[in-house]
């Protein structure tokens, strides 16, 4: 077996050597005959003519030892090829179009797949990525869309756990924790993630200098040490390996730098990273039912999901009689709220929600394929009806069955190729196209390229489009046996000769139907998206940014109010703005705080604990400045913030989960925590969709910037806040400009971050519809174009087919209209039978839809009906330009057709 | 002198050709004088069936080619049995041995 292949491709490749080796051992036998001659008696010339008889012919000789050497069906390979090439060449339009559909549809479906490649399918970075999990606690009672990891539960499962080899907790700084950067050029705020000091070495992630943590680095009370990342130890320090050793001040703090992570260094999904700083967790303070990191875990080799979950079970009442709970927790509380483990695949936690909208675009464009391939096989159907006498010419000449269809095959496979070589361009900027539009929150954005399983995959599509396209006109032709008698006037067209592709068409219609349906479903989720009200008004007029008052600063938490007040007063102050608030949190900005909370004389159901609710604390103007309405009460004043009034407001829908009317709320006692004090309600303001325009909005509870004895603590500030800024210049460089030197008019090292307006937020709340929108619009658009292009070169063809027909009826006297009727009723009753089917089928394949749906079902009547509308309109159209043409036929010309 | 040469049945060339190279590497023409001088020029063999032989065989992998120097000092191709080459002389000289023992017979006792 293997000897053949080599042979065969040997000859294939090194063909001029094996041709004159050839040569040279026939010669050597002839001069060795002649010899041989010569030495019995013979004269030379005499001998010469014996031994070339012997010989018979040389060239048939070198032939049959060719064919017996097996070059024989690569060489007819490259024959088809050269064959097929010069058939293209000779019909420029066909071979044009055809391969523009197919780099379209391939092209389309490689970007498409380059996407699914990089962010589902391929592994995370790291060694042996397929052993690393996401390790987290879910409490199933109170939200099963919660996940976290408490202290307790980091250190006795990292001490007791059999199942893993190591477990890390990490914490991300998101907006709220970006650390300030002081001591260097300018104050900078950076994004950081704190990480225990086996969390680096799980990933399997070294140093390019110095050293990573030790179990040293993170135990409370150690010298506090910090890793640099490369782009930041680049940018910050010229990439200078003395920065060992040196100190960094991060939020008033020095630490050493004891290291400079890799190049590649990746952690998890985290973008702009600058430092990884030790997470020091301090075993003697921790508390149960604090929920605030993230696990990751290396399973043992072989372990699954389901085994380490059984561990992470054992090992959670360990835990809870391990540790004090939180003040105002308790064991049974924490019981009630049924904890449970939640273990997932590391990559899972990455991608996020994103898998479905992918699936589904794959999908899509895979119809879309799918179309295209329909409409070359007409094509081809087409091409090889004209080509029969060829065909059959080369049956009668002895070409078998099995030749004449591999030949066929070949032409395909060339075409389908060619249309993939192309398809690569159409890759190329699709991808570009894509990056650009995919909402920020799309992970591994980094990890999609054109690389080899991406080519893999195209140079597969190629090949099995060719396969789908061609085997039709295959199935047809290649069993030509009364080509050649059959060569007469063709009377009319019969009805098993359109068969194949009236069933093409009917496909293509009923795919395209389908895409378009999804298509209006996005866009019609898109369109109630926007209408639903966000619970505050003109985005586009909101500057906002964050900032932070670090301890060096204002050592007292009871500092840091005044300071941002002082800042509040100063932003006022500019030109052109009527108002500012500032808050912990703001809509739709990706970070929110839960906890469950206690309603006075009220028994929750469930007789254990409160849900969870989301809450925030607010400056004075805050609701002016987003301009949520007061429904009933009065907003917060100054003076009870800072005499520490214990006060609250209440969202809409969190007094009337508990009253009639939201005025009845007034005067109503609400707390977080079992100990904390009692707060009286003062005002009820408007629901807003804080988590995104897709999402229902959250009862909030929202409470003053200085509290006592708020969750355990006597007294509660926060130091990270949000401003917002209402002011017509909102997003231009002049009103930031302003705002920085208002900022730092009361502290010069004080960065701003996230400066955005908040219709960025706004807008990036509904980024996955409008994409996924855009996306199967594209696709959806595709389809209606090449479906039409497909389905009025069928009935045009035909129509050109039945002229001598169209001739005969009209010279007997059939009206024009009735020849109308016949040709787009033709038409019409192939476009019925695709819209029914494609009513059937997306009936059935939008319910995968029904996740990234809004205020629509997927079987949305308006939806079909406009989209079936259409789709049969431009059917129609597609139908009737062909048909009108036919009736302008003059009959004794038709007669004459041929 | 020509009526005594004989055509050679159906697949008898291969197991010539693989006898004769058993013995020590061979080149094309040595191979049809060998044939030819054993079989006392009954058997003559034509060129244009020798040599597909020989690249047939050669593709099959029971003998292999290199090129070395001939007894007249020339490049010639020289063939030699391979390993599998040697089992398949052992199994068409079986065949062959039962096929003409089996013809034998029946000529004998019909």
């Amino acid at each position: 077996m293997f000897s053949d292949f080599y042979f065969r491709f040997r000859s294939l490749f090194r063909r001029q050597k094996v041709e004159t080796e050839l040569d040279e051992e026939l010669h050597f036998h002839y001069e060795r005959q002649v010899e041989k001659y010569v030495e019995s008696g013979l004269s030379r010339a005499e001998s010469e003519r014996r031994a070339r008889l012997t010989f018979g012919g040389l060239d048939q000789v070198k032939e049959e030892c060719r064919d017996a050497r097996g070059v024989s069906f690569i060489e007819t390979m490259g024959q088809d090829a050269r064959f097929a090439l010069r058939m293209f060449r000779k019909s420029p339009g066909f071979t044009i179009v055809a391969i523009l559909t197919l780099a379209l549809g391939i092209g389309a479906n490689t970007a498409i797949f380059s996407v699914v490649e990089g962010v589902l399918l391929k592994p995370l970075p790291y060694p042996h990525a397929e052993q690393l999990v996401s390790v987290a606690i879910c409490p199933l009672a109170l939200d099963p869309s919660l996940r976290g990891l408490s202290g307790d539960e980091y250190f006795i499962f990292r001490e007791q756990s059999r199942m893993f080899q190591d477990i890390g907790a990490y914490i991300e700084t998101d907006s709220d924790r970006d650390v300030n950067v002081t001591g260097l050029a300018e104050p900078e705020r950076l994004h950081a993630v704190y990480v225990t000091d086996g969390t680096l070495p799980i990933l399997g992630i070294s140093t390019l200098l110095g050293r990573t943590f030790s179990r040293a680095d993170g135990s409370p009370g150690s010298p506090a040490t910090a890793l640099l990342t490369y782009g930041y130890w680049e940018r910050g320090f010229g990439g200078s390996a003395s920065v060992i050793g040196k100190t960094i001040v991060t939020d008033g703090k020095g630490r050493e730098i004891i290291g400079v992570l890799p190049r590649d260094f990746r952690f998890l999904d985290q973008r702009d990273l600058s430092l990884v700083l030790p997470l020091q967790l301090d075993r003697n303070k921790t508390q149960l039912g604090n929920f605030i990191y993230f696990g990751i875990g290396r399973l043992k080799p072989g372990i699954t999901i389901a085994e380490a979950s059984a561990d992470v079970s054992r090992m959670l009442p360990i835990s809870l009689s391990a540790f004090p709970p939180a003040p105002g927790l308790s064991v049974d509380l924490l019981e009630k709220a049924r904890l449970s483990p939640s273990v997932l695949p590391l990559k899972e936690e990455v991608v996020g929600s994103l898998a479905r909208p992918l699936w589904v675009l794959m999908g899509g464009i895979g119809m879309v394929l799918l179309i295209a391939c329909a409409n070359v096989a007409n094509l081809l159907l087409v091409r090889t009806e004209g080509r029969r006498h060829e065909l059959a010419l080369r049956a009668a000449l002895g070409a078998s069955h099995w030749r004449i269809a591999v030949q066929l095959l070949r032409e395909s496979a060339i075409l389908g190729l060619l249309g993939g070589i192309f398809g690569l361009g159409v890759t190329w900027a699709a991808l570009r196209f894509l990056v650009r539009l995919a909402p920020a929150g799309i992970p591994r954005m980094n990890d999609i390229s054109i690389d080899l399983p991406v080519l893999l995959f195209t140079l597969g599509i190629a090949l099995l489009t060719s396969v789908l396209f061609g085997l039709i006109p295959v199935l047809k032709h290649s069993h030509v046996r009364t080509g050649l008698v059959q060569n007469g006037r063709t009377a009319s067209q019969s009805r098993e000769r359109h068969r194949a592709q009236n069933l093409l068409v009917t496909g293509q219609v009923a795919l395209a139907l389908v895409l378009l349906i999804c298509a209006g479903l996005m866009i019609r989720s898109f369109r109630a998206l926007t209408h639903v009200n966000p619970g505050f008004v003109a985005p586009a007029e909101l500057q906002t940014f964050r900032l932070a008052i670090p301890n060096s600063y204002a050592p007292d938490e009871a500092r840091v109010t005044p300071i941002e007040q002082q800042i509040q007063d100063k932003l006022a102050a500019i030109p052109g703005v009527s108002s500012v608030g500032f808050s912990n949190d703001i809509p739709m900005d990706g970070d929110s705080t839960l906890d469950n909370i206690f309603v006075a004389d009220h028994q929750d159901e469930h007789g254990g604990l409160p849900p969870l609710r989301h809450f925030q604390f607010i400056s004075p103007g805050y609701f002016r400045t987003l301009g949520i309405p007061l429904v009933a009460g009065r907003d917060l004043t100054w003076a009870e913030t800072y005499k520490r009034v214990p006060v609250a407001l209440i969202s809409e829908n969190f007094a009337r989960a508990y009253w009639p009317t939201p005025s009845q709320a007034l005067g109503k006692r609400i707390r977080l925590t079992g100990v904390d004090d009692w707060r009286e309600i003062i005002g009820v303001v408007g629901n807003v969709h804080d988590q995104g325009m897709d999402k229902p909005a959250r009862a909030t509870a929202y409470w003053p910037l200085l509290l006592a004895n708020f969750r355990g603590k006597p007294l509660h500030a926060d130091r990270y806040t949000t401003f917002i800024v209402r002011s017509p210049l909102a997003g231009s460089e002049s009103l930031m400009s302003q705002i920085r030197q208002a900022v730092w008019s009361v502290d010069a090292n004080l960065p701003l971050a996230r400066v955005h307006t908040m219709n960025h937020y706004y807008q990036e709340s509904m980024a996955r519809t409008s994409f996924t929108l855009v996306m199967l619009g594209i696709a959806g658009g595709m389809a209606l174009l090449l479906g039409t292009v497909g389905l009025y070169g069928v009935i045009a063809y035909s129509v050109s087919q039945r002229t001598r027909e169209i001739g005969v009826r009209m010279a007997l006297g059939a009206q024009r209209r009735k020849i109308l009727e016949l040709v787009v009723g033709g038409g019409m009753a192939i476009i019925l039978v695709g819209l029914a089917v494609g009513v059937g089928a997306a009936l059935v394949l939008t319910r995968l839809l029904s996740s990234m749906l809004f205020g629509v079902r997927p079987e949305d009547p308006l939806t079909y009906i406009a989209v079936v509308l259409l789709l049969g309109l431009v059917a129609l159209a597609a139908c009737y330009i062909p048909a009108r043409r036919a009736t302008r036929i003059a009959p004794m010309i038709a007669l004459r057709y041929d | 002198m020509a009526s005594h040469r004989i055509d050679l049945p159906q697949g008898t060339l291969d197991l010539l050709i693989l006898r004769t190279v058993a013995l020590e590497p061979q080149h094309g023409w040595a191979i049809s004088e060998r044939m030819q001088q054993i079989s006392s020029d009954v058997l003559r063999i034509q060129q244009g069936s020798l040599y597909p032989a020989l690249h047939r065989l050669e593709r099959r992998g029971w003998i292999k080619a290199r090129w070395g120097t001939s007894e007249n000092n020339r490049r010639a191709k020289y063939y030699e049995l391979t390993k599998s080459g040697r089992r398949q002389l052992e199994i068409e000289k079986n065949a062959w041995e039962a096929l003409t023992a089996a013809v034998a017979q029946v000529l004998e006792t019909a």
